[in-house]
């Protein structure tokens, strides 16, 4: 302990921030959006996808199929999970208490997104892929508002609308 | 944000309180998490830690560097370059810091 520490029983203390004020890291809503879109593009993908032989005899062709869904279905796994990181890196870092006061259901906003990323996990649902982009817009939505910004919440959706 | 306390203002005990730093804006210098022994007694000058209200938000309270003296008041930043600095919110007048870093 050194001499301040020992002093801080008897001395008034004040915490001073030293903080950036611009955020140390690069918060952006698209590789969120990215993720998200990339769930629901694989979700269409595997709904169109057929066994070309049911007949389990022609094991080539089973494995072709095989691989051909499971590759589709570890994407959306993986891509879920980058989706949950993203929202939660936002969440946790960038978003500040005082947003509360003027987004009082901020945490209810992240806490379904993180839901609907778990859903789209458990299952190959159009609609849960659906869900979740627009609740991604939602919080980039937000997201840009805080940031003062709110004009480019139409470029973000000018890029990420039109990713396929 | 949480954490902060504004100092009463003309108190005795603004003569010499402790300051803890939170955020890594005044790394290698200053470690966010620990006490400095802070004086409103002593001058700050060119290279002295000073502690103010933030001019955008009296209940903020910051910690900078002093970079420069003007006849307006200090230019402060941070050690790091993306911190803020009195680009950002201005001089500070000699009559806002509410005290200088004497002992870290």
């Amino acid at each position: 302990m050194n001499l301040p520490e020992k002093l801080s029983k008897i001395l008034l203390s004040v915490t001073a921030e030293a903080h950036c004020d611009v955020p140390c890291g690069i918060y952006e809503p698209v590789q969120a959006k990215i993720a998200a879109k990339t769930i629901q593009r694989m979700v269409m993908q595997l709904k169109e996808l057929k066994p070309s032989d049911h007949n389990h005899n022609n094991l080539a062709a089973a494995l072709e199929y095989t691989n051909a869904v499971t590759r589709r279905i570890a994407t959306k796994e993986k891509h879920a999970q980058m989706c949950k990181d993203e929202l939660s890196l936002l969440w946790s870092d960038f978003f500040k208490p005082e947003h509360l006061e003027k987004f009082p259901d901020l945490h209810n906003t992240f806490w379904q997104a993180l839901k609907l990323c778990s859903k789209n996990k458990q299952f190959i649902d159009e609609e849960a892929a659906q869900k979740l982009i627009a609740a991604v817009d939602e919080i980039a939505k937000i997201f840009y508002e805080v940031k003062n910004d709110p004009d480019r919440y139409g470029s973000y959706q000018n890029i990420t609308d039109k990713l396929f | 944000m949480a954490h902060t306390r504004i100092l009463p203002i003309n108190s005795f005990k603004r003569l010499l309180f402790l300051v803890r730093v939170e955020g890594e804006s005044l790394l290698p210098e200053l470690l966010p998490g620990r006490y400095y022994l802070t004086t409103s007694l002593k001058k700050p000058k060119v290279g002295s830690y000073i502690v103010f209200p933030n001019p955008h938000n009296e209940r903020q309270i910051f910690i900078k560097k002093i970079k420069s003296v003007k006849p307006e008041g200090y230019y402060v930043s941070g050690s790091v370059f993306w911190g803020t600095s009195s680009e950002d919110f201005g001089l500070i007048s000699r009559k806002r810091v509410l005290g200088t870093v004497t002992f870290r």
